[in-house]
Parts: structure tokens; C-alpha cells; sequence
């Protein structure tokens, strides 16, 4: 009987834990809300990106090409790494 | 600052790769406006930013430039330029040819291509304190020291296969290789403006991410991740290829990882892919900061039809052969 009723313990203890792991599966395990709070936390500002609103010519030639078609002067931001890329 | 730039050709350019590049009319344009050193008058970096005609004739230049100078002196060159006579302003090359883009084609339009934001310190705490205002009351908008941009490119190939096809609910996929791996190694190098040398694979204490299926909806498999990434760079060596790099200190990065996305199995691509991984980063090289400061990493997919979004990664060179 004793060993009976540890079966069923353990019968009911499994079938709890595959409906928990279920339901743990289907949850992520940081909420929705929380992730998005780190999210926002972790992306750059609106100051952080300000010269990412600019549109820049990806490399120097490009932009010497648009200076001589469009009569203007060049702005060259030149660093170690591509700007763009590491600044 | 926006509207003012419109009034110029602006241009980002790698010094390396405007070196190595074999474009004649750049090179000439180079070595006009650097003819009495970079943009401080500083012989041994051409870093900074110029404002010249097509021809190489010098406007302005600056370095260290907060938002307000950059924007004064984008204003007085261009007084400068519309002060001359047409014929002066046009004199330039008659005909630019393309620049050569060695890795252009390496950009995975199909497979995985991500934004690598990295900060030094918390929005809200320490290292994110309001620079200190210059003399001419400069705003830390423009160019913050402390944050960085990088993009990390993964293959169509390799990105398809980090979601198997018959991926289902509760399955834990291994994502340390590559994701985890090129984010650690190539990605947490910024650290606020030290030196783009990567992290070697015995740097990595721990470098996990795994990703979970947290749910299957027709074609849509969403997915969280998490993981650690813990490097430890002790080597004093100088930035190879940068003899006049001083020296690398210690540096390291212990991060947690956490993330979503989502993969369209129809499309077979990431319709999202965010994750962020924040702790601590130290070191770097001796013209960044050290000790211990907080340190966050945001991923997010690149706008493939930003040019900026197709900025190849720094360290390309590293995993190029292996993408």
C-alpha cells in the first residue's frame, strides 16, 4: 500500500512537473516588460546617435563625388576604425 | 545639426582603409588636407574631421569637437565656400571614381546583420555623468567618448542554421558559435574608445548563449536567450599593426546576456533579433579608461537600407573567411 501510494506521489509529482515545465517553456523567463525596460535602457539616446542622423557617404570617394556634382563642400570625419563602425 | 550638414558632402572614412586603398583621387584629397598634420596640427594621427572643397583646399578642421563647435565651424567653412568665386569652388577631380568596397560584398542580405551599441557606464549612473562643459560651453551630444557603434555580420548560411527547422517549443538552442562567440571576441572591444584589437579565443572564461523556444506560431519561432560573456585580456602587447598604439592594458568584460527573436521559417530570416548583455568592463588600451565601470551591450537588427547599416564590422578582417 505504502509502495502504492509512493507511485502515485510520484506519478502526480511527475505529471505536476511536466505541466510546470510546460507552462515554464511557453513563459519566458524574463517578462516581456522587463526585457524592453533593459532594452530601452541599453540602446543608445537620441544625443548617442545624434550624427547617425546625418547622411553620411559610407566612404570618402563617394563623398567626393557628391561634392563635385552637387557644388558643395566635403565634410571627412576621419578616424582609426571606420567611424561608423568604432568611433 | 541635421539641416547644417545638408549643405555638405559628408563623408565617414577608416584611416586604414583609406590607406590601403589604391583610389587616386581620395589619396590625393588626403594628402592635401593633411599636408600641415591632421585636423589639430598633430603630425602623428590624421584623425579628425575636415571640412574641405572637392579639390583638398582646407575650410576647417577640428578634433575632440563637442556638437556646438563642430556645428560653429560647419558654419563658418561654409561662409567660407559660398564666399568664393564658382569657378574656385568647382576646381576638383572631373570624375570620382567608386571607392573599392573589399567587404561590401560580404554583406549578409540575407542572413544576419546587427547594430553593436556599446556604452561605458549606465544612462542613469556613474560614467554617464554630463561631460564637462568647455570654455565655449561645449554639449557632449555630438561625439560621446564613452559609447560606441559596431555592426556584427553572420552569414545566410550560418544564420539559417541557428534555428533548425523543426525547431519547437522548450527546445535550447546553442548559440555561443557563432552569435556568442563574434559578439564577445569582436564586439565588446569598445570600450569606450580603446582599440579595436579583438579578444582571443583563450580570453573567453565563459562564453555561453543559448537560446530557448519560448513558442511556435505557423512559420514564427520566438525565441529567448540568455548567457555570460566573461573575457580577461592580460597581455601588454601593442595593438598589432599600430606601432604607435601605446600598449594594451588589462581589460575584460563580464556580461549577462539576455535577448529575443523571432525567425520566420517561411522567409528564413530574423525578423528580430535584440539582445542586450550588461555587467561590467575594465581596461583597454592607456587612451581609455580602467577599472571597473558599468558596461551594456545593445544588438539590434541594422536597417539594410541605411548605408550606416551596411557599415561592415571593424574587426571583419578576423572572421571574414568564416562569416
Amino acid at each position: 500500500m505504502r509502495r502504492q501510494q509512493g507511485h502515485l506521489a510520484a506519478r502526480v509529482a511527475a505529471a505536476a512537473g511536466l505541466l510546470l515545465g510546460a507552462a515554464a517553456a511557453a513563459a519566458p523567463n524574463l517578462p516581456e516588460e522587463e526585457f524592453e525596460r533593459k532594452l530601452r535602457a541599453a540602446a543608445p539616446t537620441e544625443a548617442e546617435a545624434l550624427w547617425r542622423s546625418i547622411a553620411w557617404h559610407p566612404n570618402l570617394a563617394s563623398g567626393l563625388r557628391e561634392a563635385v556634382e552637387s557644388d558643395r563642400p566635403v565634410l571627412l570625419w576621419l578616424m582609426n576604425g571606420n567611424p561608423a563602425g568604432f568611433c | 545639426m541635421r539641416e547644417l550638414s545638408e549643405s555638405f558632402a559628408c563623408a565617414l572614412e577608416g584611416i586604414e582603409d583609406l590607406r590601403a586603398s589604391s583610389h587616386r583621387e581620395a589619396k590625393r584629397f588626403l594628402k592635401a588636407i593633411t599636408a600641415d598634420g591632421n585636423a589639430s596640427g598633430l603630425r602623428f594621427t590624421d584623425q579628425g574631421v575636415y571640412l574641405a572643397t572637392a579639390s583638398g583646399e582646407l575650410l576647417a578642421a577640428g578634433n575632440k569637437l563637442d556638437g556646438e563647435r563642430l556645428a560653429k565651424m560647419m558654419r563658418e567653412a561654409l561662409e567660407d565656400f559660398e564666399g568664393r568665386p564658382e569657378k574656385e569652388r568647382s576646381k576638383g577631380p572631373k570624375k570620382v571614381s567608386d571607392g573599392p568596397d573589399r567587404y561590401g560584398k560580404l554583406f549578409p542580405e540575407d542572413g544576419l546583420a546587427v547594430t553593436v551599441f556599446t556604452r561605458l557606464g549606465d544612462v542613469e549612473g556613474e560614467g554617464r555623468r554630463p561631460r564637462r562643459r568647455g570654455r565655449r560651453g561645449a554639449d557632449p551630444g555630438f561625439l560621446d567618448p564613452r559609447v560606441n557603434f559596431d555592426t556584427l555580420w553572420i552569414s545566410e548560411k550560418k544564420a539559417r542554421a541557428m534555428v533548425p527547422r523543426g525547431a519547437k517549443a522548450e527546445d535550447v538552442l546553442d548559440w555561443s558559435e557563432p552569435f556568442g562567440q563574434r559578439l564577445g571576441l569582436f564586439g565588446c572591444v569598445g570600450t569606450a574608445r580603446a582599440l579595436g584589437a579583438p579578444y582571443a579565443e583563450e580570453d573567453a572564461k565563459e562564453l555561453q548563449v543559448e537560446a530557448r523556444v519560448v513558442g511556435v506560431d505557423g512559420d514564427e519561432v520566438r525565441l529567448e536567450l540568455s548567457g555570460r560573456i566573461t573575457l580577461l585580456d592580460e597581455s601588454v602587447e601593442a595593438v598589432p599593426g599600430r606601432s604607435r598604439v601605446p600598449a594594451q592594458k588589462t581589460r575584460g568584460v563580464d556580461l549577462e546576456v539576455t535577448g529575443r527573436a523571432v525567425f520566420d521559417r517561411d522567409a528564413r530570416r530574423f525578423m528580430r533579433f535584440d539582445v542586450v548583455a550588461t555587467g561590467t568592463g575594465h581596461g583597454g588600451s592607456s587612451l581609455g579608461p580602467s577599472g571597473d565601470r558599468p558596461y551594456s551591450v545593445c544588438v539590434q537588427l541594422v536597417d539594410p537600407e541605411d548605408p550606416l547599416g551596411r557599415t561592415k564590422p571593424l574587426l571583419i578582417e578576423h572572421y571574414a573567411s568564416k562569416l
